[in-house]
């Protein structure tokens, strides 16, 4: 079975995380003097062609083509923005990461901020993890009081309760003290981002993972996991698994190693139903998948999704269908309402499956969800809308039975 | 800039490069329907009405706000968009009150039991837009006839604060375009949107009753609703019962800016309706007298000619010059520091009502006995602000209320035996660069401020006149900071 | 107030407009409308403008909080570890359903969305304070309590 690799939680309990010296003690800041020194472009390039370090956010967008755009991009004013916004349902990783080891995170963004030419960094935190705020703004002070920054600021802002300021455009826009809903995409970020300048948007792992590639190069990164998603990816287990947890492990680990080895089973020994992978917004993978690796195409060959790196464990003691009202009540919750099918659908996606849950729902229920979920994955305004039916989908094609045996009996 | 080439509805279309979809599709004659977009405003693509299929993606690309690229493909009116644009639909008019889905008249909901010119004759339909209303029309043409969810009793309660203006929130389909109109074009900040996903709500100012809100009775938010969800208040039952009677004398104004509108809505080309038309059909209805506005007009512009010839040449600041009500409210709310600069002069419609009241009554040898009513049709909705406040005037119709009036008492415009315009009282002459700063204004959205000399006294002064509450709001301030090049402002809202 | 308000705001005035808001809700207990007005002077917008953006938000609250306020995470995998449970012992011991506030108005159940700490759930936040691992018999000794940590 595959081990656990530490590249982004290297420092985890090892050092304190409060204390820039440790972390300069375990090595850091190294990668930032190098980068430094480093022409622009190769830097990017590293990044780019070598490494093919995806976005571990979600989306998986090359981190090099995207700081290759920004720096591209015409003008002296450029942004860099981490999105510390994690609110995918089953997701805690970036919470691990900025807990045990900010200093990594910040570098990544110095190291960002050199390639493209930033002298303005945000964190967009989000408002639930307050001790974290307040730790970040601790590591920055400390990085400016050692000349680590240059003449580059990086604040923190804070989130205030929404989903959808994770996606990169809704997180810009709350940056710019307007209402989080997400802009229309061309242009994108890295061309008109934050005050329509270009701006890179990457997750809190991502940039974690960019001092040590830096330091190592690109090629032993690249040696590591899956060719398609190299690297390792920190996973996070919860449900009915016994050890719920973080872990780091290389990207060709399987759903398997995660749960049975990583997780240690199902709790009680109770048999396994389905494994979400990526959190409420993918859909619930097979049992007879379980030995497909986690890596972007392998799961995308089987219609799943690594996103952001969440797994649910499920066993065979729920009717799914239950499971379902959390997330559509959820996707409800958090819809921005700038779109009429979303805004719409979600409340009415959420009622539906509610009913049914509840016993009260009858096959045309069942068909309505069907067109619904068909009609908002492909007419809502953004990732949000077009994925918040994407595991009701998955549900009803993997445990038709669930539905069936919630439906009222038919009048004879 | 060079044109691109794409293919819409299997048609090679040759497009602008830059130009949308929407853009595309219209130069070349193919309709795509749309809700919440409105020129000259940035598409919001909230409604998803107007999405398309885009070979090569997954999802529905919004029309409007969808740049062309070279080979692309199109498919504007597919079965998978059709059966998109259904559900949207379908999902709005589940949370929006449903008097309009439903025909009393004929006790059927369905789109083909409702033949469309029997419909809009009909006037037991509750709603306010009774058959203009753009969701409506989609609605029918896509015959939305079922609505597969719980419909939720009307939720909000309809803010009449204002007298004039009349908010009735389950009518709200979250298109923005007052929030934009009232925010970007006039500036006011009195409408919002709020909350978040299916609470999200349009309200005034921190979820106050419109009249406490900046809210300056422009009316423009009015011209703009795709729906009947913010309106004027509907007087036009009173209107006809006033003009019926036998116990009132009923005199109108008719503006021409109400013909453009009224021939859109009649179906019929602008150069085959005039204002004798509209003279004639009031008649028919029982309107005793109706005029043209330019005698009221001319003296209210000679009110502001006289100002200008007695104060323009020695005044140190510039003076501000409105014949609009909301526009004067506009500068006591943001500028009032200005308030002292601004004069304010008649509009038509007040010198109408002052004509009749002071002048016409004994001109006309008006049956003492007998009430007064006075009618002023125009589409400048911000006229029915100033009704409201001053009681200038004792009905205010826009072009849209007319139509209805007419349809209801069976004036068919497209028949009807032309009548002159009644006369009373002489048009004042004004010298031209007077007539020129002084024409009324026509509000549209993305309009440039218009900058003119104008005589006065021997006197070439600088003039300029801005056409919306925004031109107002960047004119002003450059009064305020003393940074200002014209000696003559005329703002208008 | 309106003092404090406008000190809050020009010492946070560099921050972000969310940062703002949390630092005003602290006064309070929640944003006031003449905290929202002093905030759109002080920023050169509108009250409209401010209330559109803060209106947003779920953590931002405009009346004032219970004295207890629980809410329990909705999420799914809160769900799957077994926050249904835990929410019917609250709503038995407290005698509400969730979304509801207790006739003496001391204690409000509400629904939260995932708070990140899927490791430890079924999680609750009560006034703010993390609370995870809950299991019935932990949520109504939480209600005993008063809301006290345990």
């Amino acid at each position: 079975m595959i081990r656990e690799m530490r590249i982004v939680l290297r420092n985890a309990g090892k050092i304190n995380p409060a204390s820039i010296d440790d972390y300069i003690s375990a090595g850091g800041y190294k990668a930032l003097k190098k980068a430094r020194t480093m022409d622009r472009k190769d830097l990017i390039g590293m990044l780019e062609r070598s490494g093919n370090l995806r976005g571990r956010g979600g989306a998986g967008f090359n981190t090099g083509s995207k700081w290759g755009s920004a720096f591209q991009a015409e003008g002296p004013e450029k942004y860099v923005i981490c999105n510390a916004d994690e609110g995918e349902p089953g997701t805690y990783k970036d919470r691990i990461i900025m807990e045990n080891d900010p200093h990594t995170v910040i570098e990544g963004i110095l190291i960002c901020a050199y390639a493209i030419g930033a002298k303005d960094c945000y964190i967009y935190c989000r408002g639930e993890y307050r001790d974290i705020n307040a730790l970040l703004k601790l590591a920055i002070m400390q990085a400016r009081e050692k000349g680590l920054c240059d003449d580059v600021e990086i604040r923190v802002a804070s989130g205030a309760g929404s989903y959808v300021c994770g996606e990169e455009t809704a997180l810009i826009e709350s940056l710019e003290g307007k209402r989080g809903e997400p802009r229309l995409k061309p242009p994108f970020p890295t061309v008109a981002g934050f005050r329509r300048k270009p701006t890179v948007v990457n997750n809190v792992e991502t940039f974690a993972s960019v001092p040590v590639i830096v330091e190592k190069g690109a090629d032993w990164f690249r040696a590591i996991g899956s060719l398609n998603y190299p690297g390792t990816k920190l996973i996070c287990l919860s449900g009915d698994v016994v050890h719920r947890g973080s872990i780091e492990v290389p990207t060709n680990v399987t759903i398997r190693d995660i749960v049975y080895g990583f997780g240690g089973g199902i709790q009680d020994g109770r048999a396994i139903k389905t494994v979400q992978v990526g959190g409420s917004s993918c859909g619930f993978i097979s049992p007879e998948h379980l030995d497909i690796s986690v890596d972007f195409e392998s799961m995308r060959k089987i219609g799943g999704a690594l996103g952001s790196g969440a797994v649910m464990v499920v066993d065979d003691n729920h009717n799914i269908v239950d499971i379902l009202v959390s997330i559509s009540e959820f996707f409800a919750h958090e819809s921005c309402g700038k779109c009429a099918p979303c805004r719409e659908g979600t409340l009415r996606v959420a009622e539906l499956v509610k009913r049914v849950a509840d016993g009260e729902g009858i096959q045309a229920d069942l068909e309505q969800i069907r067109t619904l979920a068909d009609h908002m994955s492909r007419s809502c305004f953004c990732a949000l809308g077009q994925s918040a039916t994407t595991a009701i989908s998955s549900a009803m094609s993997l445990f038709p039975n669930d539905f069936q045996s919630k439906l009222k009996a038919q009048e004879v | 800039m060079s044109n691109v080439n794409i293919t819409i509805n299997d048609k090679p279309v040759s497009a602008a490069q830059g130009c949308t979809i929407l853009e595309a599709a219209t130069s070349s004659g193919i309709r795509i329907p749309t809700l919440c977009f409105l020129k000259g405003l940035v598409p919001h693509a909230n409604c998803r009405i107007c999405v398309v299929e885009v070979e090569g993606s997954r999802t529905f690309q919004p029309a409007c706000a969808t740049k062309v690229s070279e080979g692309m493909v199109i498919h504007t009116d597919s079965p998978a968009v059709r059966q998109s644009r259904k559900n949207t639909l379908e999902l709005l008019l589940s949370r929006h009150s449903v008097d309009c889905h439903h025909c009393l008249r004929i006790g059927s909901s369905k789109c083909d039991d409702l033949d469309p010119t029997f419909c809009e004759m009909c006037f037991f339909c509750d709603c306010v837009r009774e058959g203009i209303c753009e969701l409506q029309a989609l609605a029918r043409e896509y015959k939305v006839d079922i609505l597969p969810y719980k419909l939720q009793p009307e939720l909000y309660s309809i803010d009449l604060s204002t007298e004039c203006i009349v908010r009735n929130p389950n009518k709200c389909i979250k298109c923005r375009r007052c929030v934009d109109v009232c925010t970007n074009v006039q500036t006011v900040h009195a409408l919002s949107i709020v909350n978040r996903g299916s609470d999200i709500q349009v309200m005034p100012s921190m979820g106050k009753p419109l009249a406490e809100s900046p809210c300056v009775q422009c009316g423009r938010c009015v011209q703009v609703c795709p729906t009947g969800a913010i309106h004027g208040l509907d007087k036009k039952d009173e209107l006809i019962y006033h003009t019926h009677s036998y116990t009132t004398t009923t005199i109108a104004q008719v503006s021409d800016d109400v013909l453009d509108e009224l021939a859109k809505l009649s179906k019929m080309k602008r150069s085959e309706l005039d204002i004798c038309h509209i003279v004639a059909g009031l008649k028919k209805i029982g309107v005793d007298y109706v005029v043209n506005e330019e005698v009221a007009l001319s003296r209210g512009q000679a009110m502001a000619a006289q100002c200008l010839a007695e104060n323009a040449a020695t005044c140190e600041r510039p003076i501000i010059i409105t014949s609009s009500h909301a526009a004067a409210q506009f500068v006591n709310r943001y500028f009032p520091s200005l308030s002292g600069n601004v004069f304010s002069y008649d509009s038509a419609q007040q010198q109408f009502g002052k004509l009749v009241r002071e002048n016409w009554s004994q001109e006309i040898k008006l049956e003492p006995s007998k009430k007064i009513y006075t009618i002023s049709v125009t589409s400048n909705n911000d006229n029915k602000g100033e009704a409201t406040k001053n009681g200038s005037v004792d009905f205010v119709i826009n072009a849209r209320e007319l139509y209805r009036i007419f349809l209801r008492t069976g004036v068919n415009l497209k028949k009807i035996k032309k009548v002159d315009p009644d006369i009373f009282g002489v048009a004042v002459e004004l010298a031209p660069p007077m007539m020129r700063l002084l024409a009324p204004v026509v509000w549209e959205i993305g309009s440039s401020v218009e900058e003119m000399d104008v005589t006065v006294g021997g006197l070439t002064l600088k003039a300029v006149v801005g056409k919306t509450l925004g031109h107002a709001r960047q004119l002003l301030e450059q009064v305020k900071n003393e940074t200002s090049p014209y000696q003559i402002i005329k703002i208008s809202a | 107030m309106k003092e404090k308000y406008v000190e809050i705001i020009r010492e946070y005035k560099r921050e972000s407009l969310l940062d703002v808001l949390h630092a005003l809700q602290e006064v309070d207990g929640y944003v006031t409308s003449e905290a929202i007005e002093e905030l759109a002077e002080e920023f050169g917008s509108t009250p409209a403008r401010i209330y559109e953006s803060a209106s947003f938000y779920s953590m931002i609250r405009f009346a004032p909080p219970s004295e207890v306020t629980i809410q329990i995470c909705h999420s799914a995998p809160c769900h799957v570890a077994g926050a249904v449970e835990v929410i019917h012992a609250l709503e038995d011991e407290l005698g509400i359903r969730m979304g509801e506030t207790t006739s003496d108005g001391k204690y409000k159940l509400e629904y939260v969305e995932c708070l990140g700490q899927c490791q430890d759930s079924p999680c609750l936040l009560v006034n703010g304070i993390l609370h995870t691992r809950i299991d019935p018999e932990k949520g109504r000794e939480l209600v005993r309590k008063g809301g006290v940590r345990l």
